[in-house]
């Protein structure tokens, strides 16, 4: 459950990225580093399911 | 036996149905809607090379633009997600000789993802939708050009894909790491390390050697869908932010003075969408690859460490090349224009060359083999990529680009040479190979036109792609509409070799309905009588 949970919090982040972000190439560097790092973690979650 | 007999009942009386596993019918229930979004994706190419041969009354501009929208959409989420999720769903419990997690997600995924395409096939060709697949920002939000409705229709359809391909990503994990009922417990964590790649890579530093828990197949299908729930998040994204602007539109409020940035929604979206085209496509291929190689040969795969290496390496690298798409964006930062555009992407040579390399030489070292329909479309599959993704590099050079960006070359040379050619290819040596495991011995009805299936597909494919590449080096624009004829002979050829391309799929698809009947192909979607998890029948079933 945490794992689809997290994939929801993650798309509307994307969302937000694109009303937030500017002309930043850090900034969008980041958003995508949070969202592999996210996603990867909600992968994992599943590992410590009942 | 008479013909209708055989069509009905399938060669030799075809294959027992009601002795299939729920396992294999649920594969079978993806490849087979696969395989037919596969036929509606090529009638709709044609349509769109007749049109650009010469105007057909019947198909306006509207309805041109329609087609080149869901075509893709059809093609890459209606048909190779069918047919490559239908296959991982059964080979990870297969390979890992472990009962699927959850037989009732598997057939949740079939069928979201299947109705998601038809309802966004719809959206095109009842409501015109016709943004076109890349949904540049802001084309999707117009809706001075477009129907809110059938932008409605096309996000719904596109959300359920999603929501089916997330369903698919969470079984597939899920089956890797959890412990089945009666099972001594499995080591979740370590299973979860080893399948994305963690494990080798903090032993490396720690100077341990690794033993890996995970088959490499699996974890190949582990890595490729850690891009297909990424791609999954953008995608997703993408929809919800087109649903605030539908919102807007249908409550009468005009919303465009809060457009987001174009260039800005564009480095994302390709960001996620590159994930298709560069991660999971190319990570899926390689593991596809190494699963035929080793199952043609019986033998262990070559270099298989090297390989394992290369997969992770190709992960990582699908994260960071999309700025190959944005190098004629005037506004796109030049350092990642270079960075990301050009020297990454070039990475992609030396990873894709690893997979063809250590394939081929799995397979030179088992010789003799017998050339079998799945090696002939392993082999088919192989020379799809050795030409596609050089192209792909050659037009991820900034120079190159200036001449290449959004021509035919693009979309013929690498794109259709890549899908048609290389993936496509590599999903039919898949089918032959697993068609009788999948359908408990089924024998296929004709040998020659497998043979046939194979050339015409082969030689259809890499014209195409070759003559629309050709267009493209004398200044053909993609996703342009030429009434004057300039690039006629071009797309004379070109066009040729897409009636050889339906003519290849009308053989393939005459050869397994003979071979499995159409009372075969009903029952692969009748309930199963047993109520197993294993993947095939037990012996004594059988």
């Amino acid at each position: 459950m945490q794992y689809f949970i997290i994939v929801f919090v993650l798309v509307l982040a994307g969302v937000g990225a694109l009303f937030v972000l500017e002309d930043n190439d850090v900034l969008l560097t980041l958003t995508f580093v949070v969202v592999i790092v996210g996603f990867i973690f909600g992968v994992s979650r599943i590992a410590k399911e009942k | 036996m008479s013909f209708v007999n055989t069509l009905i009942n399938g060669h030799n009386g075809g294959f027992a149905h009601e002795g299939m596993t729920p396992m294999q019918k649920i594969a079978l229930r993806f490849v087979v809607l696969g395989v037919l979004f596969y036929g509606l994706a090529a009638i709709e190419g044609m349509m769109m090379r007749v049109v650009e041969i010469t105007p057909v009354p019947a198909i306006d501009d509207t309805h041109f633009f329609s087609i080149m929208t869901v075509h893709p959409m059809v093609g890459v989420f209606g048909s190779t997600y069918m047919i490559v999720f239908g296959a991982f769903l059964f080979l990870v419990p297969f390979l890992m000789k472990k009962p699927i997690f959850s037989l009732k997600l598997a057939n949740a995924s079939w069928m979201l993802i299947g109705g998601g395409t038809f309802i966004m096939w719809l959206a095109g060709f009842i409501f015109a939708y016709s943004p076109l697949y890349t949904l540049y920002w802001p084309l999707p939000a117009d809706f001075s050009q477009f129907s809110v409705i059938g932008g409605l229709f096309y996000v719904v359809g596109v959300a359920l894909i999603m929501v089916g391909t997330f369903l698919y990503s969470y079984n597939v994990f899920k089956t890797i790491m959890y412990t089945p009922e009666g099972w001594e417990q499995q080591p979740s964590m370590e299973l979860f390390k080893d399948a994305i790649g963690f494990k080798a890579i903090g032993n490396f530093f720690k100077g341990k050697k690794t033993e890996h828990i995970v088959d490499l197949p699996v974890a190949a299908i582990s890595r490729g869908t850690i891009d297909v729930g990424l791609n999954a998040v953008v995608i997703t994204a993408a929809g919800v932010l087109l649903l605030i602007y539908m919102g807007g539109a249908l409550l009468g409020s005009n919303l465009e003075k809060t457009w987001v940035d174009a260039l800005l929604y564009k480095n994302i979206f390709w960001w996620g969408l590159d994930l298709i085209a560069d991660g999971l496509v190319l990570i899926f291929v390689a593991g596809t690859w190494y699963i035929l190689a080793m199952m043609i040969t019986g033998k262990d795969l070559f270099m298989k460490n090297v390989a394992r290496a290369a997969l992770f390496v190709e992960m990582v690298v699908s994260w960071t090349v999309w700025s190959h798409h944005l190098m004629s964006d005037q506004g796109q930062s030049n350092l990642l224009k270079v960075l990301s555009g050009e020297m990454v992407t070039a990475l992609e040579l030396v990873t894709q060359g690893l997979a063809v390399y250590i394939t081929l030489v799995t397979l030179a070292k088992a010789r003799p083999l017998k050339m079998t329909n799945e090696l002939k479309f392993l082999l088919g599959g192989l020379l799809g990529f050795m030409l596609a993704v050089p192209a792909g590099i050659i037009q991820a050079d900034l120079g190159m680009n200036r001449i290449l960006h959004n021509t035919q070359w693009i979309i013929g040379s690498h794109v259709h040479v890549a899908i048609l050619v290389g993936l496509t290819m590599t999903l039919y040596a898949a089918i032959y190979l697993l068609l009788p495991i999948l359908t408990n011995g089924a024998k296929l009805y004709s040998q020659k036109l497998a043979t046939t299936h194979f050339w015409l597909h082969l030689v259809g494919g890499i014209g195409m792609g070759s003559f629309m590449g050709m267009a493209g080096i004398d200044g053909m624009l993609r996703r342009s509409i030429y009434v004057d004829g300039e690039y006629n002979t071009y797309m004379i050829l070109a066009g040729a070799c897409g009636v050889l391309l339906l003519l290849a799929f009308a053989a393939f698809l005459f050869n397994v309905v003979m071979t499995i009947g159409v009372k075969g192909l009903i029952g692969i979607y009748s309930p199963a009588k047993s109520d197993t998890r294993d993947c095939v029948p037990a012996p004594q079933e059988a």
